[in-house]
């Protein structure tokens, strides 16, 4: 009866992780590297300077307010978003058209916080884009990828319940791993993975679901609020109290100098509290000012607001950060999965928990390939059609994926910076690399294509360093000495990972030299 | 950042005391380290240390904090036990 049972959490483990398997991998890499996204931002923007956290953001707050008067006074909305901590380097400002105005009168930009002028830099997707991935795949509608990536993530969940489930010896495997044993070393290498890591793979999972909560299971609100969008908003409006908003005026006045409301603010929160300004309707006797305090301060990604009148400086509105346990709750499990409060140690093991749920992945992926290898090559069975694609899917994504990604970051250099769609174009790089390790790897013998791939790996990521000094003047040479940590961590980073898969196409060719195939 | 290099000094050792209390593992140790009581001396230790790591963690830097620097120092430090045992057989076959 036990046993039975086994068997059949086993056969699910098994078939979740061979359909998932693959987007998984994808979703964890891009995921991970999502935690490093403002310095690949940064990396890929090497015309920013190195940041500088000023103590007081009253200059940065007048200067993006005159940059914006004068660049945008009759936009829909405005953003500055303050320079504080790792999070947000940069004093960064973005404003909206105005509803009839064109859509290129929207932008962004960069400002030095002390002069205001603009730091002018190349049109780039940078880390946020490869960060976005992770939920918005690439290419499709929002709500197909949503719902593709749900589905994965209760895969996922299910996969890591009957994985605990099937795996016998926990406990006493705890340490065990035995290498150069064929598919033992393999299941010894899943097993380690994913037990030393578990606690976070279970809450990266369930919280990356607790994202998806409204639109997964709506039912859960209708029930109490009515079918129907109109209800649904009700609903939205008592967790998310509205910010005292109001329509245009369609009357100009002056907008009052934004330093102010943000000292208002800092005398009800401390000091270095706020985050964000954004200006609803600037310029207009109707405008408003919300002033938005960190998310990231601490594990609970939640913070409050407070809402302004643009004109006449009263304070309208406040929503607090702590509505009510639940809300708590989710706020927590987001705040959780992001990782946004992480200080320097912290994010390095959300990096490390992160990169062994790939290994996670990939390790349960080969072994599945392995175990049939060996059977079929024993002569009992055909090598079928199933399992010639999984070996060749597991090299093109498993290699290929940071080949891609590699591409993307190279084509981030290469790209004239005068380009129109630039950012699109990186995108396409990328996507275009990973297609062709798809065809090389349906092309060659699945033992080779790990080795050439995996030399592709080393050079892409090898020569980054090579080719960040050949193109920008922020090279090795010149970011350590100049304390540029962001930029030498990068490559350095970059340096690493050329290394470990110069080493694992080392070991495939040794591995290779009883067969000599290529 | 010294916190958590602080808290790995006692959860390295803690995971290793724990993995030579394992009846597999034992065969590491000198003959007067093996044995019944060994080993449950040795598992007092490990549960000792890492309780130790956790009781540090949360008086420097906080509940919230401190349980999650915890909690996830528990995979480096089992990770490197892991793999120098791995190296350790790698030697022994040799």
């Amino acid at each position: 009866m036990k046993d039975r049972f086994r068997q059949s959490m086993a056969w699910l483990h098994t078939w979740l992780g061979l359909l998932f398997g693959w987007l998984l991998y994808f979703i964890f890499i891009t995921g991970t590297l999502g935690y490093l996204d403002t310095e690949i931002d940064r990396w890929m923007r090497p015309e920013l300077p190195v940041a500088s956290y000023p103590p007081s953001q009253k200059m940065a707050i007048d200067r993006a307010q005159a940059f914006l008067q004068s660049h945008a006074a009759h936009g829909q909305r405005w953003t500055l978003t303050l320079p504080i901590d790792r999070n947000e380097p940069y004093l960064h400002v973005s404003w909206q058209a105005a509803r009839a105005g064109a859509p290129a009168a929207s932008g962004t930009a960069y400002l030095d916080p002390g002069s205001g002028r603009q730091i002018e830099t190349r049109d780039t997707g940078g880390g946020q884009a490869l960060y976005q991935m992770h939920w918005r795949l690439h290419y499709l509608p929002p709500l197909g990828s949503l719902w593709i990536v749900g589905i994965a993530t209760l895969a996922l969940l299910l996969a890591l319940v009957t994985g605990i489930v099937v795996h016998r010896k926990i406990l006493a495997d705890f340490f065990t791993f035995r290498p150069r044993k064929g598919q033992r070393s393999w299941l010894d290498a899943h097993n380690v993975a994913s037990v030393v890591s578990l606690p976070f793979q279970l809450m990266i999972t369930y919280s990356g679901l607790i994202f998806l909560m409204f639109s997964f299971m709506p039912l859960v609100a209708a029930a109490w609020y009515g079918p129907g969008q109109a209800s649904q908003d009700v609903f939205l409006d008592e967790v998310f109290p509205p910010l005292a908003s109001a329509p245009a005026a369609g009357r100009s006045a002056m907008l009052l100098p934004l330093d102010r409301l943000w000292r208002d603010a800092q005398d009800r929160w401390g000091p270095n509290a706020v985050a964000a300004l954004e200006v609803q309707d600037p310029n207009d006797a109707h405008a408003r000012v919300h002033v938005i305090g960190n998310f990231a301060a601490g594990p609970l990604r939640a913070t409050s607001i407070l809402t302004y009148d643009g004109v006449s400086g009263e304070r309208l509105a406040e929503r607090q950060a702590w509505q009510s346990g639940p809300k708590a709750l989710r706020d927590a499990m987001l705040g959780l999965h992001e990782g946004m409060f992480a200080p320097p140690a912290l994010r390095a093991i959300y990096v490390l928990s992160g990169l062994l749920g790939a290994v996670m992945i990939a390790t349960g992926m080969v072994l599945w390939c392995v175990k049939r290898r060996q059977r079929a090559e024993r002569g009992r069975d055909m090598a079928h059609a199933g399992l010639r694609l999984a070996e060749r899917l597991n090299v093109a994504v498993f290699i290929g994926l940071p080949v891609a990604i590699g591409a993307y970051f190279w084509a981030n250099r290469l790209l004239p910076t005068g380009m129109a769609h630039r950012a699109e174009l990186e995108m396409h790089a990328l996507f275009a690399a990973w297609l062709l390790m798809f065809i090389l790897a349906a092309l060659r013998p699945a033992l080779c294509a790990w080795k050439e791939q995996a030399i592709f790996a080393a050079v892409a990521f090898g020569l980054l360093p090579v080719l960040n000094a050949a193109t920008t003047s922020r090279h090795l040479l010149q970011s350590v000495p100049d304390a540029d940590w962001v930029m030498a961590g990068f490559d350095l980073a970059s340096l690493a990972i050329g290394a470990a898969f110069a080493g694992l196409a080392w070991k495939v060719k040794r591995h290779q030299a009883r067969r000599t195939l290529c | 950042m010294l916190i958590a290099v602080a808290l790995l000094s006692l959860s390295v050792p803690g995971m290793a005391a724990l993995a030579f209390a394992m009846e597999r593992h034992q065969t590491w140790l000198a003959p007067r380290w093996r044995g019944r009581n060994a080993r449950l001396a040795l598992r007092a230790a490990g549960i000792t240390l890492l309780a130790s790591a956790l009781a540090c963690a949360v008086v420097a830097i906080g509940w919230s904090f401190g349980v999650l620097l915890w909690l996830g120092l528990l995979t480096p430090s089992a990770l490197a036990i892991v793999g120098v045992l791995a190296l350790g057989q790698k030697c022994s076959e040799r």
